[in-house]
């Protein structure tokens, strides 16, 4: 048996779970309340859980997501984390959705698995 | 689309992560571990996380894991949650397992998932009204 103990301290965050079909018009309006409550929460990170969710776009339709959160980009002072479903196509898209993020220099992450969010979110220290 | 948003404000928690077979001797070792730690993080929950164990404890010495816990009592003082591998077996062992540190004192639940585990080691409030 080997055994390791980490301290876990995890900011709080704010998590905004989706389900069902994402179109653009709905994900542009979802940028516009996550940064409402991003604002109003300084110093929160942001969880975004989009398992339960289909995605129809395509690049252009992330680049213009993208460009939403860019004029955003003072309410959001913290990490972001997506959670996606496990599908090579989904990997794929939120690839490139990271590239945009970056490059207008979001701390941005995505994953398949909640734990690894939550690992990236939080401060652990190996005792 | 349906959307929710949810505030989380998760409690700081200290994880013991254990892989491997499980015996009685490393067990009370790791009890011991994890009685020093909380010593020094008292506002802390414990995460005891075994998915990636074999256990092929008896009840009796559950109940011995118990009691040893028990002899530490003073230092935790917070939640403490066990994550387990998802089968009827170990569900059981764990199940003994919280009904005998309940008998000791400890606030202890049983999760096969590491997200209902963080959400119970947090405080969440819904922002808005259709969640």
């Amino acid at each position: 048996m080997s055994i390791g103990i980490k301290v876990y301290h995890t900011k709080d965050f704010i998590r905004k779970t989706a389900q069902g079909k994402i179109d653009l018009e709905r994900s542009l309006e979802a940028v516009c309340e996550l940064a409402v409550a991003a604002n109003y929460f300084k110093g929160h990170s942001i969880l975004m859980d989009l398992r339960d969710t289909e995605v129809d776009g395509d690049r252009s339709d992330a680049l213009r997501v993208a460009a939403e959160f860019a004029t955003h980009f003072k309410s959001f002072h913290n990490k972001i984390a997506l959670i996606i479903p496990d599908t090579a196509e989904r990997m794929a898209k939120a690839e490139f959705m990271r590239t945009c993020m970056h490059l207008q220099g979001f701390q941005w992450e995505f994953f398949m698995a909640y734990e690894d969010a939550i690992d990236w979110l939080s401060d652990i220290t190996e005792l | 689309m349906s959307c929710s948003l949810t505030l989380y404000k998760p409690s700081e928690f200290i994880r013991k992560t254990a892989t491997g077979k499980l015996d009685l001797a490393q067990s009370l070792e790791a009890v011991h571990e994890l009685a020093e730690a909380a010593s020094y993080h008292q506002d802390s929950h414990i995460l005891i996380d075994v998915r990636e164990t074999e256990s092929t404890a008896t009840h009796l010495e559950q109940m011995r894991l118990a009691l040893e816990f028990g002899h530490y009592r003073h230092v935790f003082h917070n939640k403490i949650a066990m994550l387990i591998p998802a089968t009827s077996e170990r569900i059981e062992k764990a199940n003994l397992m919280k009904r005998c540190m309940e008998a000791e004192g400890f606030e202890m639940k049983v999760f096969v998932s590491f997200e209902h585990a963080i959400e119970w080691f947090s405080e969440v409030v819904p922002l808005d009204p259709s969640h």
